[in-house]
């Protein structure tokens, strides 16, 4: 291919003014085609009988079949590239894809350690965990703030970020067996798994939203569980049961997984090590960074299911009536277990209820 | 590659193949089953040899001969890829000893996944081909004047470069790419000849560019006169399609028969558009 003359760059042209008024209708369309999949006839993906990794969320086992008709034909969901419909994207996709791997080391992996971390204190101690939930709540006003732009919103994002990134993937598992090739397709199946769970796992205890009918609605069909000023007993309470139990473990192990594997790719993304020794190296960093995690993850789920609610509910009521009485915290109805038996008794220096932070 | 001996007590009489036919592109694929006598230290090339001298599937039913394609037979060409035994690989080197310790029972012979069928075991190989043209994989030297000898490339450089060149366009490393989809357009009617190959070529451009064209891409970029196109090569990988699309699943070293080290070249083209992305950010 030698003898190719320097092309001229040409200057940056102007998008037509259609092409710019379109930017946002144009995503809500990008969107839609994605998801009405199949009768997009541009694309034509050849199916081998195995697990394929198709939309996300779908899991599609292709129907077994004898090999004279393995070859089973289906359309990708892919739009058609010309229309200016897809340009965002497309035009978008290397910052899109950069972004959703940042997302997933900073905010959302290392504030996944420091949760785990402070969840695994339970273990110390009903105090230990408590004091710990007394600091994080003292940001008071400011902690939705955070809540949403340092953890939900990076989640959201990254999740639907995600879903769409494994939904670029088809898994070829059964012919290429190599282990960084079952590594690519745990990748997405954690991730979907993390998706699912911690959708779950925050309506569970949080509640997402902190307004009163809100939270009301979710009460009574056993969600928005957790009371930040009775923070082991009503965790321990709202994981008393089987069902609970085997999500919170599942979840978390997905994504410890999630976290610690994808630590590795990041690396080679962002071109952090390069040659095969490097990323061997940098693979056996994050395999321990994952193990540990995982057992600071799961100390976290113990602690959590082997916490007595009474006993804890005891040791909580003695902190709130001493943090109440040095004016630390407000006297609060919303982070607290109701019927509550600081409010019939106050101590003399109590703060009335603001709630402000809620 | 030398074949290992089968003990006369293992050497089969006969070999069965299986082989994955498709009259044309389009076309419902079908299977067929040969048998073909045994011999000592075949190819699968000589397979199929065999089997177009015989023209008939072991039911014996006469059927046209197997479409493949090949051209040096010495594993540096890459035109005789296929799926062998489900796993993508050359033809001209693969034995069929070696396949029969893999799986004594038949050869399964497929065509290559992702891209189109031509006929048979044949492909259209033309995506492949584009994305070297995305990634400018050349170094631009056009003048008819003397330009004197060129940069002293350092030995640490070369030997840097040379696994790099080794490539042979040959496609296993985005056969076995599970982020590297199948693109099969149809001629729409009433479409010119240009307007579909401007519709294949821009659905080309939007998809995965591939392991072997960011290599080559790594390639000339470090290649002192290739440098010169360093930024559009830089721009091909940060834009759709790039190397952002790769998963790291890592099957394209796995089972690249010329041993690229194409993880590493995903890597350095990761770190390179990093920082060509910042430099961006803050220069212009």
């Amino acid at each position: 291919m030698l003898g190719f003359r320097v092309p001229h760059r040409p200057p940056k042209s102007i998008p037509p003014a259609a092409a710019r008024v379109s930017k946002w209708r144009s995503w809500r369309v990008f969107v839609a085609l994605r998801v009405s999949s199949e009768q997009c006839q541009n694309y034509t993906v050849e199916r081998i009988g195995e697990l394929t990794l198709f939309g996300g969320v779908l899991l599609r086992f292709p129907p077994a079949s004898p090999p004279g008709h393995r070859h089973s034909q289906q359309n990708d969901m892919s739009p058609d590239p010309g229309t200016p419909s897809t340009s965002f994207f497309i035009r978008h996709e290397f910052a899109i894809r950069r972004l959703h791997s940042l997302t997933g080391i900073v905010p959302l992996g290392a504030y996944m350690v420091v949760h785990l971390t402070t969840n695994a204190s339970i273990l110390n101690g009903t105090e230990t965990f408590q004091k710990a939930v007394y600091m994080i709540h003292s940001l008071g006003a400011l902690l939705p703030v955070v809540e949403w732009g340092f953890i939900f919103a990076p989640l959201l994002f990254h999740a639907i970020i995600g879903i769409w990134i494994a939904r670029t993937g088809h898994s070829n598992t059964s012919h290429y067996k190599y282990a960084s090739n079952r590594r690519y397709f745990w990748q997405r199946i954690t991730g979907l798994i993390a998706f699912v769970y911690l959708m779950m796992h925050v309506w569970h205890l949080h509640g997402w939203v902190h307004m009163t009918p809100w939270v009301e609605l979710g009460e009574r069909y056993g969600f928005a569980q957790f009371r930040a000023y009775n923070a082991a007993s009503t965790l321990a309470i709202a994981m008393n049961s089987l069902f609970w139990q085997a999500f919170y473990l599942i979840g978390v192990w997905a994504c410890v997984f999630h976290l610690a594997n994808g630590l590795w790719t990041s690396g080679i993304t962002w071109g952090l090590w390069i040659s095969a020794k490097a990323q061997a190296r940098a693979l056996k960093v994050c395999t321990a960074f994952g193990v540990v995690l995982l057992v600071i993850g799961t100390s976290a789920w113990w602690g959590a299911i082997s916490t007595d609610p009474a006993e804890a509910k005891a040791i909580e009521d003695r902190m709130y009536r001493a943090n109440v009485e040095a004016g630390w915290v407000p006297l609060s109805t919303k982070k607290r277990t109701q019927p509550d038996p600081v409010v019939a008794q106050p101590p003399a220096s109590a703060v009335e209820p603001t709630d402000a932070a809620q | 590659m030398i074949a290992p001996v089968l003990s006369p007590k293992n050497r089969p009489t006969h070999i069965r193949v299986r082989v994955q036919r498709q009259d044309g592109p389009g076309k419902e694929p079908y299977w067929e089953l040969f048998e073909i006598a045994y011999e000592r230290e075949m190819n699968v090339i000589s397979v199929l040899q065999k089997i177009a001298a015989k023209g008939q599937t072991v039911d014996g039913k006469k059927v046209s001969p197997v479409a493949w394609d090949c051209g040096c037979l010495e594993e540096v060409c890459g035109s005789c890829t296929m799926v062998i035994n489900g796993r993508v690989r050359q033809s001209c080197s693969a034995l069929v000893d070696h396949l029969l310790v893999e799986n004594p029972d038949e050869i399964v012979l497929e065509p290559m996944q992702k891209f189109p069928v031509i006929r048979d075991l044949m492909v259209d190989r033309q995506r492949l081909f584009r994305a070297l043209q995305r990634v400018k994989a050349w170094v631009p030297v056009d003048s008819y004047y003397d330009l004197g000898p060129g940069e002293r490339i350092p030995r640490s450089d070369q030997e840097r470069a040379y696994p790099l060149s080794q490539c042979m366009s040959c496609g296993c490393c985005l056969d076995a790419c599970p982020q590297f989809n199948k693109i099969e357009l149809q001629r729409e009617t009433g479409e010119s000849a240009e307007q579909f190959e401007a519709r294949k070529l821009a659905a080309f451009d939007n998809a995965f560019v591939g392991a072997h064209a960011i290599s080559q891409a790594m390639l000339f970029n470090q290649n002192p006169t290739g440098k010169a196109l360093a930024g559009d090569r830089l721009d091909a990988l940060s834009g759709p399609g790039g190397v952002a699309t790769c998963g790291n699943a890592q099957n394209c070293v796995a089972v690249c028969p010329k041993e690229i080290p194409l993880t590493t070249s995903i890597a350095r083209a990761g770190r390179a558009t990093t920082v060509a992305a910042i430099k961006k950010w803050f220069e212009s």
